[in-house]
């Protein structure tokens, strides 16, 4: 399909001979009145690969995205996109990338494709018909094609298929996407992957930043983890995931239909906290089956008894929280 | 290069077709239809009055003082009556259309989208400030053809001279239309949002076409001293002055010195007032708009009250090109506040961070 076909590269002048790096940041700052939204940050994506950026809300995961496509300027350090300085080669670099910002907008008077095609004109490169070409394809991939309305009446999730497109518009080598699945529905969510999955084999570069673990899990090869505008974890999803989850535990949800819970003693119990008909416990292994024994001994109605699995959320968010992301 | 018209059609189209652009358009040709007819009413009165003075010399020529000869009235008249709603409506179609184009853009996220294709910004907003101005040409271009169309098919044919003047009319309300504009742009580039940029933007119009002159005239009143006082009323010549050594001739001549004397101290004084004032509004477009267009409608025009030029000459037809040599400044001014407006507004654009 036409859409993926894959560029090659013109690899000219180039500002920072490296490998494969498709992206790079060195030492990237960001100080907003006093405060360090991106510290030191220094990242490096190969080429082909789908980069997992992940963070909580406020971890500096927009503003690195930002400085990477030039839209704010560093305070410290630089950032590179095909070893070319963004900052000294705005334009060189939007030809080859593609971005979705978060919450993105467009001119409301106007509709998908006259959209599409006001930013298309920027290009040298597609002359009228090529962008008419583009744009139909584009429209189609997002199922927006048969939408006729001006783009002020879409809703958030049609703007946000709009927004990967417009992504798209130039076939670029390196997509930046600012959690794109926001707005979307679960059909949408599932498109997506599949599109960018179709792109990463095509050897497109593809950085997507996400706080939902679950979600990058499911589309990235490599992740990274910031917090507080640090990155804390580096390495493949496997990698990540094995880092991640510490925790030796598990937690067993235990409750009652009448009576309170009578304390409960087990050797493998870790900890338990009591409240009324309801107790959380923390043990080293599953010990459902002795307390079920024990209850029904004691004549005690069982509500629920279950095991609580530590979602990757719950391993993430414990990581960045009670971890290593605290500064 | 090319990517400039791209943003200036895109911006253009959007102006003109938008309804804030076209209601206050509306406005503004409903309001002018308005003035030009009473205007031309007037005109009318005074072209029949002028008439009959031509025929009655004509009838009895020794029955007129020597030299005397009606002034013929001139269709300028009707732009003067114009000049200043045209002037301040003008302002505010600039102000209307000017002052979302950067922070719209913020507010709806359709910049970072535009900004993330290869084009600088620069380019973008050079785009936007042609588009802009394109739209308020056409506005009026508009309002033009419309005035002159108005007086043809009313019978009044401007002469060379008339038909010059009111172009260059419009041209300068034009300009002065760009001033505004290029606050509003201005506003919009530096106000967080579209709230703050019209905020902004109405706050410096107020304060300096407004709060400026007339504080100008407040200060320049506490400066200047003491008002010198005026006696319209002269002091009783003594009928019966038998014993006094003075004459009846000496002590009107003595009055005369007195009330010369005092008119002398006026001019002065108001002279030290307009100065001071003038220091004040020195950077308003309006009151240099007005200057200008007093000026270039007006072929008696003499600066009396002048922001800058001479006092007092004895009236005489000036040529507009003589006009305008005498509001030269104030033509600067107009000039030159649009392009400061727009190169505070290009500096920022060009640094700002966009998120
Ligand atoms: N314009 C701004 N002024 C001050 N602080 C800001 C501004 N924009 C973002 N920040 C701060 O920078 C930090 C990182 O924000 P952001 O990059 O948007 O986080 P994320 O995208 O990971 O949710 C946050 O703490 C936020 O409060
Ligand atoms: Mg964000």
């Amino acid at each position: 399909m036409a859409l993926y076909k894959r560029n090659t590269i013109k690899r000219g002048k180039r500002d920072n001979q490296n490998a494969d790096e498709m992206i790079k940041t060195e030492n990237l700052t960001k100080v907003y009145n006093g405060n360090k939204a991106v510290d030191n940050l220094n990242l490096e994506i190969a080429e082909g690969d789908i980069f997992g950026f992940l963070g909580p809300n406020g971890a500096g995961k927009s503003t690195t995205i930002l400085m990477l496509v030039g839209m704010i300027e560093p305070t410290d350090g630089k950032c590179f996109i095909n070893d070319l300085e963004v900052a000294r080669n705005p334009i060189k670099v939007k030809e080859i990338i593609g971005y979705l910002p978060e919450n993105v907008g467009f001119y409301g008077n106007m509709t998908a494709e006259q959209n599409l095609d006001y930013f298309a004109r920027f290009y040298a490169t597609m002359d009228a018909n090529e962008r008419k070409k583009r744009i139909e394809e584009l429209l189609e991939l997002v199922q927006l094609d048969s939408v006729s309305q001006k783009v002020g009446g879409y809703s958030r999730g049609m703007t946000q298929r709009l927004g990967f497109a417009q992504a798209l518009l130039n076939n670029p080598e390196v997509i930046l996407l600012d959690e794109p699945t926001t707005n979307l529905d679960p059909e949408g969510v599932v498109q997506l992957r599949q599109t960018l999955k179709k792109l990463s084999d095509e050897g497109k570069t593809i950085f997507f930043s996400s706080h939902i673990l679950a979600e990058v899990a499911q589309v990235c090869n490599t992740i990274g983890i910031i917090s507080n505008g640090t990155l804390i974890e580096r390495g493949t999803l496997d990698e990540i995931k094995t880092k991640l989850d510490v925790r030796k535990t598990v937690k067993i949800i235990v409750e009652t239909t009448n009576e309170d819970i009578p304390k409960i003693e087990h050797e493998n119990i870790v900890n338990v906290e009591y409240k009324g008909r309801r107790a959380v416990i923390e043990a080293k292994s599953d010990i459902r089956e002795d307390i079920s024994r024990y209850l029904v001994e004691n004549n005690i109605g069982i509500k629920e008894l279950r095991i609580e699995e530590p979602t990757l959320e719950d391993i993430f968010m414990e990581s960045v929280y009670k971890g290593k992301g605290g500064k | 290069m090319a990517g400039i018209f791209v943003v200036a059609k895109k911006e253009f189209l959007d102006h003109v077709m938008g309804k804030k652009f076209l209601a206050i358009l509306a406005i503004l040709m409903i309001i002018s239809l308005l003035a030009m007819y009473q205007g031309v009413e007037s005109y009318n009165k005074q072209l029949d009055s002028y008439k009959g003075q031509i025929a009655e010399i004509e009838e009895h020529p020794e029955g007129m003082p020597p030299g005397w000869m009606p002034e013929k009235p001139s269709i300028l008249f009707v732009f003067q009556m114009m000049s200043a709603l045209f002037g301040i409506l003008g302002a505010i179609l600039a102000i209307a259309i000017g002052f979302n184009l950067i922070s719209g853009e913020k507010e709806s996220g359709s910049l970072k989208s535009l900004l993330s294709h290869p084009v600088f910004r620069d380019t973008i907003i050079n785009g936007k400030a042609l588009g802009g101005m394109g739209a308020l040409g056409f506005a009026m271009l508009v309002m033009t053809l419309l005035s002159i169309g108005i007086l043809m098919m009313l019978g009044i044919m401007p002469t060379g001279d008339e038909f010059v003047r009111i172009l260059v009319f419009m041209g300068f309300t034009l300009l002065f239309m760009f001033s505004f504009f290029a606050i509003a742009l201005m506003c919009s580039t530096i106000a967080k949002n579209s709230t703050r940029a019209i905020t902004y933007t109405l706050v410096i119009f107020i304060v300096i076409s407004f709060v400026m002159p007339i504080a100008g005239t407040f200060v320049g009143m506490q400066l200047a001293g003491d008002m010198p006082e005026f006696s319209g009323v002269r002091v009783e010549i003594q009928e019966t002055n038998e014993s006094g050594d003075i004459s009846k001739e000496e002590q009107i001549e003595e009055q005369e010195r007195i009330q010369e004397e005092r008119q002398e101290e006026m001019q002065e004084y108001w002279k030290k007032v307009m100065g001071i004032q003038e220091m004040f509004s020195i950077a308003d477009p309006l009151s240099n708009f007005n200057k200008v267009s007093a000026a270039v409608l007006n072929p008696r025009f003499q600066s009396f009250r002048g922001f800058f030029g001479p006092m007092g000459e004895p009236p005489a037809e000036t040529s507009i090109l003589e006009a305008l040599g005498i509001v030269w400044k104030n033509l600067l001014v107009l000039l030159l506040f649009p392009v400061v407006m727009f190169a505070i507004a290009y500096i920022r654009f060009m640094r700002m961070d966009i998120r």
